[in-house]
């Protein structure tokens, strides 16, 4: 335990040499918010309606509120066991005493929390920002979120490893984990509520596990997901995510067998 | 002039040796793209079925506008994207600069067409027919005066964007690693493709005037649909012509400052 403590801890070292890097990244992916609310804003103000398909103004604001900050909890750009298997790094991580999954989920961890940590002031500024439209949890609502978004990470990473183990039987995937990253992000409501859609369409995104990776996280922290509700989507959280973990635990063996540590 | 059609040429010519190496990773690029058209489609979709227009522009109108503003996108990611990048990157930080202040050439102009992607110019077959269609859909009416001076500004608009593009990326001449800024226009784009009306006071302050981003996008495409407005085409000269003179100085500032040592 104590050397996969020390390996966080120089992850977290890592991670800080470059923080202005991070603040600017930071600070430049706040404009997506603000165009959001710019044009919602726009949107509600048109149509003359306080509500569509049951958002309000407020509603919607606070959607993309909470969005921007699982997004700084999104897993995908700090995953890096792909490019390990693909470039032979995945080798000096094998031949040391410790799990290479676990060293990978720490590093990602590490990267997340730091994240978080300098998006707090942003995320302060937002809501001051937009204090009249952001509609807090009330109550245990606030640690049913907090399960919620923890579950939407369990299920980020289950889905990213096996998207990157397939890098031992297809070679590069780089591009193609970040296009099958965009679509999920689509389809998980990064975009915009998925109550917005139609309802033929709309059916169709709410069967798949990917609404658990925002818009179920969103409408639970805006208390628009009965209690009931909120349990059988942590069920589904953890049985889509218990899934794909086998999925990668079949691959990944199964890949260990081919992989030959040469790197391209 | 023409020293630098033949340069570009050439490496025009050694993108599509190169990446003709990596069909998959043309396949993949291709597919976002699409995939991106898609979902922004969508969007507007969602968007129009509760609205007529949105500050005062139609479905059509605004379809324009997102093709034409990614239009002028996909054109500089085809082009001048990569190698701008490479400034916040890679060529000040491992002092690979020197390679491009050595020709005989200019270092702002190499180093932005060094690395082309021609592979992602395919993108503009579906982005230029779509402008086309939605700017026949929208049913305003369209004359010969606005086509004019909407290719006029959208050749200024384009060499705006450049400009601002460049802009993002000088700071790499004093902070030596920071490549959060070579993703700052790739961000900011996002404004680019909604009517500059739907923005707060404050907000078209910055992207019309500050960092003219929505200007390169929505002068021209409000010329096409209205009638042509003497103030909009001055400005649209003075602010290209001014971001112009500020890029090169900033420029040549930060060349004296290069000190050409690696990290």
């Amino acid at each position: 335990m104590k050397k996969y403590l020390t390996y966080l801890n120089v992850c977290f070292r890592a991670f800080f040499t470059y923080k202005a890097d991070y603040l600017v990244g930071i600070v430049f992916s706040l404009v997506y918010f603000f165009i959001y609310f710019s044009l919602w804003k726009a949107i509600f103000s048109s149509s003359g309606q306080a509500e569509i398909n049951t958002y309000t103004l407020a509603n919607t604001i606070t959607y993309y509120f909470v969005i921007s900050l699982i997004f700084r909890l999104d897993v995908t750009n700090y995953i890096y066991l792909g490019n390990d298997i693909w470039n032979g790094n995945l080798t000096n991580d094998l031949v040391k005493p410790w799990n290479v999954v676990s060293v990978q989920i720490l590093t990602t961890i590490s990267d997340l929390l730091i994240e978080l940590l300098l998006y707090a002031p942003f995320a302060i500024f937002i809501f001051i920002f937009a204090l009249n439209y952001i509609i807090l949890p009330a109550g245990i609502m606030v640690l049913f979120f907090i399960i919620t978004v923890l579950l939407g990470i369990f299920l980020s990473f289950a889905i990213n490893f096996f998207l990157h183990a397939l890098t031992f039987q297809l070679g590069d995937q780089e591009g193609n984990i970040k296009l099958v990253n965009f679509l999920i992000g689509f389809l998980a409501g990064s975009v915009f509520p998925l109550t917005f859609l139609p309802d033929g369409i709309r059916s169709f995104f709410m069967a798949l596990p990917f609404r658990y990776l925002f818009d179920f996280p969103a409408n639970v922290f805006m208390n628009k997901v009965p209690v009931s509700e909120v349990f059988l989507g942590w069920a589904q959280m953890l049985g889509w995510g218990m899934l794909f973990i086998i999925i990668f635990t079949l691959v990944y063996r199964h890949g260990l067998k081919r992989y030959t540590g040469t790197g391209r | 002039m023409l020293r630098y059609i033949k340069i570009n040429l050439v490496l025009f010519r050694n993108s599509f040796i190169r990446d003709s190496q990596m069909p998959v990773h043309i396949i993949s690029s291709f597919t976002w793209r699409i995939l991106d058209i898609i979902i922004s489609l969508i969007f507007f979709n969602v968007i129009f079925s509760n609205i007529q227009n949105l500050a005062g522009w139609n479905y059509w109108q605004v379809v324009f506008l997102y093709a034409f503003s990614r239009t002028i996108i996909l054109t500089h990611n085809a082009w001048t994207k990569r190698g701008v990048q490479s400034m916040a990157t890679d060529l000040i930080r491992r002092g690979e600069f020197d390679f491009y202040l050595a020709k005989p050439v200019d270092s702002m102009i190499m180093v932005s067409i060094k690395s082309p992607r021609i592979y992602n110019f395919i993108t503009l077959a579906f982005m230029i027919p779509l402008g086309i269609y939605a700017a026949i859909k929208s049913g305003m009416p369209i004359g010969l005066d606005n086509v004019f001076w909407f290719l006029i500004l959208a050749a200024l608009g384009f060499i705006l964007y450049y400009f601002l593009m460049i802009l993002c990326v000088i700071p790499a001449f004093w902070f030596i690693r920071l490549w959060a800024i070579s993703e700052i226009m790739d961000k900011l784009n996002t404004f680019m493709r909604y009517p500059a009306g739907i923005f707060s006071e404050g907000i078209k302050v910055a992207v019309l005037v500050l960092f003219p981003i929505v200007t390169a996008s929505y002068l021209p495409a409000s010329i096409l649909f209205y009638p042509p407005k003497i103030e909009y085409i001055v400005y649209m000269i003075l602010i290209t012509a001014a971001f112009g003179a500020l890029t090169r100085y900033l420029w040549g500032l930060g060349v004296k400052s290069y000190s050409s040592a690696s990290s």
